[in-house]
């Protein structure tokens, strides 16, 4: 009250305010708050939407590329073709024959004809059936009646192509003599054209022509030329024509682009293994040209030439049909996604060994930089002195773990070409083990990181306790402060190896992927740490650069849910260890 | 506890267990300690009281070489353990706090089992060959902190979901258990209730039969209640150093008589 006494009479009290009523300065720091977290759920709602959209747009396309449509078809190992000599079979006989002549055409393209007779498909009737309803819409659509009576009466749609063609032909003649400007020229070639027409079974279209022709006589050419025009039936002729020509048109080839029949040289090392079935039949799971997707799933209807699938056409689409509703062809999960190697193909592109090299240089990782992280990290946080030096390396720690990842790939690839210069670069080029040591190098900061904070956060009074009954330094790191960070080493542990698993940069340059050839793609990874390798990012990289829409837009996004599935399991392994380890103090 | 009582307390034996002679701890450029010399008898209970930062843990910490720790931490003067310089350059520390055992001030168990907790010191200095063996160091100090009897069936729990005045004997069990000849108490009372701390300093008491016991505390009814010798510090200096009820009653010098009536502090 000292205070009081200097300053003189006391100030008065404030007015008295209602606790119900706000003051200003409240409804102020009211109002702050509420635009605080309107922010706060406007950006969670940001990010929600975001990772929606990402995940929408991986699962939506890669799910349904897991499912593949397969041709089931009862192979048949001809001894005629395996075999021809007649005598023992052996080895060397069969790799004898030629992949092309042999297996493909010999084996795959007679199976696959003979598969879809005993499903009682009629080949040649379904292929020239679709062209002739072609034909036939084509002639109906240009007024041409009557047109599929008469290709029915027709001996050959060969023939009757030519017959068409002639009419045609006949009609482009009267067209260009009423460009012309002699009427009676003119008048002639449309009588010509009429009789063609007729000759073709087109009674009502050779009326129409003579009607013309009539015209030209009375009204003079311009109006006749515009009376023609208008009819259509010199491009519906000439179409319809090329449409009966197809309808003969069959040949093994149509059928066998319709299979994948790439992997013949799997058909011949199987009978090269087993060959006991040469002259037996084994049915078999053919994956669909990856074309003709989008046509088996709906998304192309057929129609027109913007809806054909690629490299397709009507007759081909016909035994599709034919050979889906005879149950041939099936939609059925792709296993062999989870097997095959990486494939330019889509229909057999898998990521087998990719997941192999990219679990293997996990291992690698796992091992050296948890290894040497934690290792490195109980040094500098325990025994370490304090001065110039370590505050240096502990600066520079920090810069590696925000180096960007490209920068270690060079630093591989340096490796690599220091190797090459001794001699044996060839050999570590594209290895897991190799990719495992780059992928360390850049996990490792983060690891010393995570753990350095680990350790530093185990109370200090656990430290007092342990050298108070008479631990020594590694005693009681060791026994105690260790075990205490261990969850957290673990979880930075799992962040870094999840963080490497994802990493493709570094690996393009040491050589996991690409340029480098087929033959190292198309390897299969057997798990040797010495061995080419691929790796799960790089095959992402490569489907997504796929020529075909179907490899791009499908396949890519399936590489990248196995992926996402990995992470997550990490994560989720990465929390069980954190509860399971973590203790309280 | 009156000042009756402590007069007819018997003061232990001459033995002389640590002396310290000339003792200065430098933290950095700091001086904590200036030039204390203390003698800390044997079979009996020496508090070190004090206000706050005068540096009487600081001192104790020293008794056992915990302020190694501290890189920054300079010991210079000479501390004996029966007769040998602690700070030899022969003497590992990790000897000498199996021998000066310490209870702090937070209750600190391991986050172990009761029995590991206690067992952890005797299993690293190989004082038990075999698991009877180790069992029965167990019983012995848990009855020696007087927590046999609460922990016996439950020795396969954590230490720390004891109350915090178990986890204190516990960590007096654990102190024990590496059959230490000092013990060194930094405040081992200042985190618990006024039950668990009667309990602990019954505890001392008992303890004082066979050990050498240094205690620090900032509760000076309780140095004189569990103790026999008492230095008081200030400002890093040893202001007087005596026995504990000629130091209450009738202090030498005019800075304890102060402290001691609550006048600095």
């Amino acid at each position: 009250m000292t205070d009081a006494s200097i300053s003189g009479a006391p100030k008065p009290p404030a007015a008295q305010v209602s606790l119900f009523q706000r003051s200003q300065q409240v409804q102020r720091r009211h109002q702050k708050g509420a635009a605080l977290r309107y922010l706060g759920m406007a950006a969670i709602t940001l990010v929600l939407v975001f990772l929606g959209v990402l995940l929408w747009s991986i699962f939506s396309r890669g799910l349904p590329a897991l499912w593949q449509y397969q041709a089931e078809i009862e192979i048949y190992y001809d001894p005629a073709i395996l075999n021809s000599d007649g005598g023992e079979v052996t080895a060397e006989e069969i790799e004898g024959v030629s992949l092309r002549s042999g297996f493909e055409q010999g084996i795959f393209a007679v199976s696959l004809e003979r598969t879809l007779e005993n499903a009682g498909i009629d080949i040649e009737g379904t292929v020239a059936g679709a062209w002739i309803g072609q034909a036939t819409g084509i002639l109906d659509s240009a007024g041409l009646e009557n047109g599929s009576a008469i290709i029915q009466s027709a001996d050959s749609p060969t023939d009757l192509a030519q017959e068409f063609g002639q009419a045609g032909n006949a009609l482009r003649a009267a067209n260009t003599a009423l460009d012309g400007e002699d009427p009676a020229a003119a008048v002639e070639a449309l009588t010509a054209a009429s009789e063609a027409l007729a000759a073709a079974g087109f009674e009502a279209a050779a009326a129409e022509v003579a009607s013309i022709a009539a015209t030209a006589e009375g009204e003079g050419l311009e109006a006749a030329d515009t009376a023609l025009s208008a009819t259509g039936y010199q491009q519906g002729l000439f179409d319809a024509a090329t449409a009966l020509r197809q309808a003969d048109g069959y040949e093994q080839g149509d059928l066998l682009a319709i299979i994948y029949a790439a992997n013949r040289r799997d058909v011949r090392d199987r009978v090269v293994n087993n060959l006991d079935l040469v002259g037996d039949t084994s049915r078999e799971g053919v994956p669909i040209s990856i074309a003709l997707t989008r046509y088996l799933s709906g998304e192309l209807s057929g129609v027109g030439q913007a809806q054909m699938p690629p490299g397709f056409d009507i007759g081909q689409l016909a035994l599709v049909d034919a050979m889906r509703d005879a149950g041939i062809i099936d939609r059925n999960f792709r296993w062999s996604f989870f097997t095959n190697t990486y494939s330019q193909n889509g229909a057999v592109a898998g990521i087998g060994p990719a997941l192999m090299g990219s679990a293997y240089m996990m291992l690698v990782v796992l091992v050296f930089s948890l290894l040497f992280g934690v290792a490195a990290s109980i040094y500098l946080e325990e025994f370490a002195p304090k001065n110039k030096l370590t505050d240096f390396i502990e600066i520079n720690i920090a810069n590696l773990a925000a180096v960007p990842s490209i920068v270690f790939g060079i630093l591989g690839a340096a490796i690599l070409f220091t190797l090459g210069g001794l001699g044996f670069g060839n050999s570590i080029r594209g290895t897991a083990l190799l990719g495992g040591i780059v992928l360390s190098l850049m996990t490792l900061p983060t690891i010393v990181i995570a753990t350095r904070a680990a350790l530093k956060a185990v109370p200090p009074s656990i430290r007092d306790a342990a050298l108070g009954v008479g631990a020594s330094k590694v005693q009681t790191v060791f026994h105690h402060v260790l075990p205490l960070a261990a969850p957290g080493i673990l979880t930075g542990t799992i962040i870094g190896i999840a963080q490497a698993l994802g990493e493709t940069a570094p690996l393009l340059l040491i050589g996991l992927s690409v340029s480098t050839g087929a033959g190292l793609l198309s390897s299969p990874f057997t798990g040797g740490l010495l061995e080419q390798a691929q790796s799960m990012p790089t095959v992402v990289f490569l489907l997504a650069q796929n020529e075909d829409a179907t490899v791009r837009e499908g396949l890519a996004q399936s590489a990248i849910i196995v992926m996402l599935l990995l992470l997550f399991a990490l994560n989720f392994l990465a929390i069980m260890l954190r509860r399971r380890f973590e203790r309280r103090w | 506890m009156n000042d009756m009582q402590l007069d007819q307390r018997v003061v232990g034996s001459d033995d002389i267990k640590i002396s310290a002679r000339n003792c200065q701890v430098f933290y950095g450029d700091t001086h904590a300690i200036k030039d204390v010399t203390v003698d800390i008898e044997d079979k009996m209970v020496t508090a070190f009281i004090g206000p706050s930062g005068c540096g009487k843990s600081t001192f104790l910490r020293c008794l056992n070489r915990m302020n190694d720790t501290i890189e920054s931490c300079r010991v210079e003067g000479d501390i004996r353990l029966d007769g040998e310089d602690i700070y030899d350059k022969r003497v590992d520390p990790v000897q000498l706090r199996a021998k000066v055992g310490m209870v702090f001030q937070k209750p600190n168990p391991f986050p172990k089992s009761i029995y590991d907790n206690v067992a952890y010191g005797p299993k690293i200095h190989g004082l038990a060959r075999t698991k009877a063996e180790l069992d029965e160091i167990v019983e012995r100090s848990l009855r020696r902190a007087a927590l046999w009897n609460e922990a016996k069936d439950r020795l396969q729990e954590p230490g720390t979901g004891l109350s915090g005045g178990q986890q204190q004997r516990l960590c007096i069990a654990r102190a024990v258990a590496t059959g230490p000849e000092v013990l060194l108490m930094d405040e081992p009372c200042s985190a618990l209730d006024p039950i668990a701390t009667a309990q602990v300093e019954e505890l001392i008491d008992e303890l004082r039969q066979s050990y050498s016991v240094v205690i620090v505390t900032h509760s000076m009814q309780q140095a004189a209640r569990v103790s026999q010798k008492t230095a008081f510090f200030h400002l890093g200096n040893l202001v007087e150093f005596g026995v504990t009820s000629k130091i209450f009653t009738n202090p030498e010098d005019p800075r304890t008589e102060s402290y001691i009536t609550g006048r600095i502090g």
